[in-house]
């Protein structure tokens, strides 16, 4: 008696354990099955800021012109996969001059290289919870025409279709938002001599805001 | 007004355009729009929007402040100098 009892709470156990790390690629959400999701402005203001960080001065700058489209499954969120892309001409400082700057030969080249994009091949690290997840992104990062792989961290949130989300647009909406780190070095931006260091950082922070629908 | 007071209120002018660069941003060079953070009232989240306001940077603010404090400096030394040399008519 004891024996099936220990072997039935046993089971319980595993059950339970086996449940618990389905459920963490898993968003508590109603719907399943991929989903395209589009970006758009009318989700939210999708944007890319980036900070650069130099001894002599600090520089905030925000990229829009975001579009793109990635599929989801809220029921196995490491399946998402798309492409995201902004451009290089709508990147703003503040100085007309230094934005003209930024977008010539000498950075980023906008003519020649007039996007930057980023493509997800795998997600890992998926932590689901309610409507809510975390996770990692790893992809093809392309810029000023080098393309690297990095593994951006994300959070997801994911709000079914009701009648205030249509206020915004149809279908289901999605925010993702993410932090990561560009190293200008690593994608030939070598600047104007001398400025990489001391007046522009080394390292640019940048911030990711997505907004997409299931119904655009 | 005599050189001395004068070379005073230069210097304070030189100070006082330092310290609302300072408190401006403190940044190398002019900005004509500055980013203020608008928040999604639906998501919870922020972004940036960029705002008209001219905020001169150091290249503006930093030869006036020049110009002001070495007026003061000269004026200053000008004035310490009259006072040591005496009067011929004295």
């Amino acid at each position: 008696m004891m024996r099936k009892i220990s072997l039935m709470a046993a089971a319980v156990v595993a059950l339970t354990l086996g449940a618990g790390s389905a459920n963490a690629q898993a968003l508590g959400v109603g719907t399943a099955g991929a989903k395209k999701v589009t970006l758009s402005d009318k989700v939210g203001k999708n944007q890319f800021t980036w900070v650069s960080e130099a001894p002599l001065e600090n520089i905030k700058g925000t990229s829009e012109g975001v579009s793109g489209s990635f599929t989801i499954d809220p029921k196995n969120l490491a399946s998402l996969r798309g492409t995201i892309t902004t451009q290089v001409t709508t990147m703003k400082t503040g100085n007309g001059t230094r934005d003209e700057h930024l977008k010539g030969n000498q950075w980023l080249d906008g003519g020649k290289y007039p996007t930057i994009s980023f493509t997800i091949t795998s997600v890992s690290n998926v932590k689901a919870s309610g409507n809510a997840a975390t996770g990692t992104a790893t992809g093809n990062f392309t810029m000023h025409g080098v393309t690297k792989t990095i593994s951006i961290p994300f959070k997801l949130q994911y709000i079914p279709e009701s009648a205030k989300t249509k206020e915004r647009a149809p279908g289901d909406l999605v925010m993702v938002t993410a932090d990561f780190t560009v190293s200008l070095k690593d994608f030939n931006v070598a600047g104007s001599k001398g400025i990489v260091g001391s007046k522009v950082g080394e390292t640019i922070k940048v911030s990711a805001q997505l907004y997409g629908a299931t119904g655009l | 007004m005599n050189k001395k007071t004068l070379a005073i209120i230069l210097a304070l002018l030189g100070i006082g355009v330092m310290i609302y660069w300072a408190a401006n941003g403190h940044s190398l060079w002019t900005q004509s729009k500055v980013p203020v953070t608008v928040k999604d009232e639906l998501f919870g989240t922020e972004h940036t929007e960029w705002r008209d306001e001219y905020r001169p940077g150091l290249e503006v603010m930093g030869p006036i402040a020049g110009v002001l404090l070495v007026g003061a400096a000269w004026l200053g030394w000008s004035a310490a100098r009259s006072k040591r040399r005496p009067s011929l008519s004295a």
